[in-house]
């Protein structure tokens, strides 16, 4: 590239030296033949016009040595190569050199000039006062001009040579020093390309658009030296900076440092929720742990009481199996036990008839005995024995009320005893009927309870496995709550190595 | 039931009975007869110990108030009627119970010494005492 540079330069300066130099060896010489073939063509007509008019008179009076010599000394011109004046028709009147060429078939009426080759030919038409007809033909070389224009290239080729010499080694020297301060401008910016920015600054003295562009270079090193130091700051979690200066990338990196900043906040706020969050999970998955402990436990004693609550209702289906036949047969033994009681009441309210009957006749006897005892007393003496026996026989009657009211007694206490059991045994009918009825559907129950105790030890096996596995899975809840407790609190550590602008400003 | 009767002392028979609480006792030979209850017809305007008539086999006797004569109070309905004969007079004497006829000395100056504290009632007395009560 510097090469590329520098070649470039050296070859365009070259370039155009080459064309200016060209161009000064193709036209200048002809801008200088053409300049001195129109003074060299002045110079013929004003000659020849005054050798025309100096050699009329002796045109005039015929005196050809005089015009001879007139052309003679014209010919001191080293450009003029010969002189003739002819007169009509094509005789040579005077000519210089001797060896004129003849003269042309058609005249001029004015002056002509006419180029030949190597020469430039004027002729000028002579009128004397006499009115003869003259022709003066002046012929002029332009070997001097061929010669001048030669010299003039080798001039100019020459002086483009050392131009060009000139010029290249300048243009290489101007190039080489634009390249090498380009260079050392373009290996710093390769130096930043590559990531380093360990670099010195580029001499920026130079009052021109490289020391301008130098400068920058050097400002644009200094702020990327800032954001770098920032950044590494950054990088250490230094979120208390701000980024001085200003351009997209301080405002880009101030705004990723908000950003940060912001982010860091809410990481600080969310790891403190993790942890108090895992906090929470683990006292929670360890007590759901200590519970799934309990709760294996408790099924474990569940399932040995359901055992033994299922043994225990066989038994109890076994036994209340006799408990319904005893009720069953409490219920007859009752019903038999009611009749007879009735049959008793009935007896006893027929006895207490029959008593009634009795102390009638009791009474009416005893009335008869006194009133007999007092016939035997009117009948005096005579009656003596007949009111003994009255009052005998009142005293067996009073005797028989007495035993009536004791026997009453006795009837009234079995009917008020039977009357009481009649009721009782009514109650312990209907009681052992419903204790019958309640038997059965102990019975039943009981056969449903021991069926259910049985479904549910059968049942209760699946559930032990499931509880174990709970245990398993709370045992490995706590596992993970404690590694999230864990990673909750690095991740705190983590945030925490962040300064933010909060804690920059304590 | 016999008891030896001897002859330094008379004796006398006589029927015991009840009222209310108390056991009184009339000569036997005053006794008619005993009945049982029998249907009373009260009489209008008439005293308070004046309890009514019944009809003893077609005969009208006066029913007195024995209670109410000898002071211890109105009695009560009873079962048992004594049908005595005082001042030529029939009357029933409502009593609670009769307890039957029994002989007892009687001597001549007291009163008959009579079983278990009964009382010797003067029937001819009362009557007289009861017609004196009349209107």
């Amino acid at each position: 590239m510097n090469l590329s540079i520098r070649a470039r330069l050296t070859a365009s300066i070259l370039a155009v030296v080459t064309l200016i130099v060209a161009f000064q060896v193709w036209y200048f010489p002809q801008v200088q033949e053409l300049a001195a073939m129109e003074a060299l063509e002045s110079k013929a007509r004003s000659v020849t016009e005054l050798v025309a008019h100096q050699t009329s008179t002796p045109l005039d009076m015929g005196y050809a040595d005089q015009a001879h010599e007139v052309l003679v000394g014209a010919l001191q011109d080293r450009d003029l190569v010969s002189l003739a004046i002819y007169t009509p028709p094509n005789l040579v009147f005077a000519a210089a050199p001797a060896d004129a060429p003849p003269a042309p078939e058609a005249w001029p009426t004015a002056v002509t000039i006419t180029a030949e080759a190597r020469g430039v030919r004027v002729d000028v038409p002579m009128t004397t006062r006499s009115g003869d007809h003259g022709l003066l033909i002046a012929r002029y070389s332009t070997q001097v001009l061929a010669n001048q224009r030669v010299e003039s290239m080798y001039q100019a080729v020459l002086l483009g040579a050392m131009v060009l010499v000139v010029g290249l080694l300048l243009a290489w020297l101007v190039a080489n020093s634009f390249s090498q301060r380009v260079s050392v401008m373009a290996a710093a910016i390769q130096t930043v390309a590559r990531g380093k920015l360990d670099v010195r600054p580029v001499p920026d003295a130079e009052q021109d658009e490289l020391g301008d562009m130098a400068r920058a270079l050097n400002t644009m090193l200094a702020s990327l030296r800032d954001i770098e130091l920032s950044v590494q700051r950054l990088g250490k979690g230094d979120l208390s900076q701000r980024v001085d200066g200003v351009g997209d990338l301080a405002d880009a990196l101030n705004r990723t440092i908000d950003n940060q900043r912001e982010l860091v906040r809410r990481l600080t706020g969310t790891a403190s929720a993790i942890q108090s969050v895992a906090a929470e999970i683990l006292n929670a998955s360890e007590r759901q742990a200590a519970g799934a402990a309990r709760l294996a436990s408790v099924v474990e004693a569940t399932t040995n009481r359901m055992d033994l609550l299922h043994a225990s209702g066989e038994r109890i289906a076994d036994s209340s199996l006799a408990v319904l036949d005893d009720a069953d047969q409490t219920h007859a033994d009752t019903l038999v036990i009611s009749s007879r009681i009735y049959q008793l009441t009935a007896h006893s309210e027929r006895i207490g008839e029959i008593l009634d009957a009795i102390r009638d006749i009791a009474n009416k006897s005893e009335l008869l005995t006194i009133n007999a005892a007092l016939e035997g007393t009117r009948a005096g003496e005579a009656g003596r024995g007949f009111s003994l026996v009255a009052s005998q026989m009142h005293r067996l009657t009073e005797q028989i009320v007495g035993a009536i009211r004791d026997i009453q007694d006795l009837n009234d206490d079995i009917h008020g005893a039977t009357s009481g059991t009649v009721h009782a045994t009514a109650e312990m009918t209907a009681r052992a009927s419903s204790t019958a009825q309640a038997a059965r559907r102990i019975r039943e129950i009981i056969q449903a309870q021991a069926d259910v105790t049985g479904d549910v030890t059968t049942g209760m096996a699946p559930v032990g496995g499931v509880v174990r596995d709970a245990v398993t899975a709370t045992h490995d809840n706590v596992h993970a709550a404690r590694s999230l407790q864990d990673l909750s609190t690095r991740l705190d550590q983590l945030v925490a190595r962040f300064v933010t602008a909060d804690e920059g400003e304590r | 039931m016999s008891e030896p009767v001897e002859p330094p002392t008379p004796t006398a028979t006589y029927l015991c009975f009840s009222v209310g609480r108390t056991r009184l006792a009339l000569p036997a030979p005053m006794v008619a007869e005993v009945t049982p209850r029998l249907p009373l017809t009260a009489l209008p305007l008439a005293p308070a110990h004046l309890l009514g008539v019944v009809n003893l086999r077609g005969r009208p006797v006066t029913v007195l108030d024995l209670s109410a004569l000898i002071g211890l109070g109105p009695s009560r309905p009873t079962d048992l009627y004594i049908i005595a004969t005082a001042l030529d007079m029939r009357v029933a004497l409502p009593v609670k119970r009769v307890h039957g006829v029994e002989q007892a000395p009687t001597p001549p100056d007291r009163p008959p010494e009579l079983a278990r504290g009964a009382t010797l009632l003067d029937l001819p007395a009362l009557l007289q005492q009861a017609l004196a009560m009349l209107p």
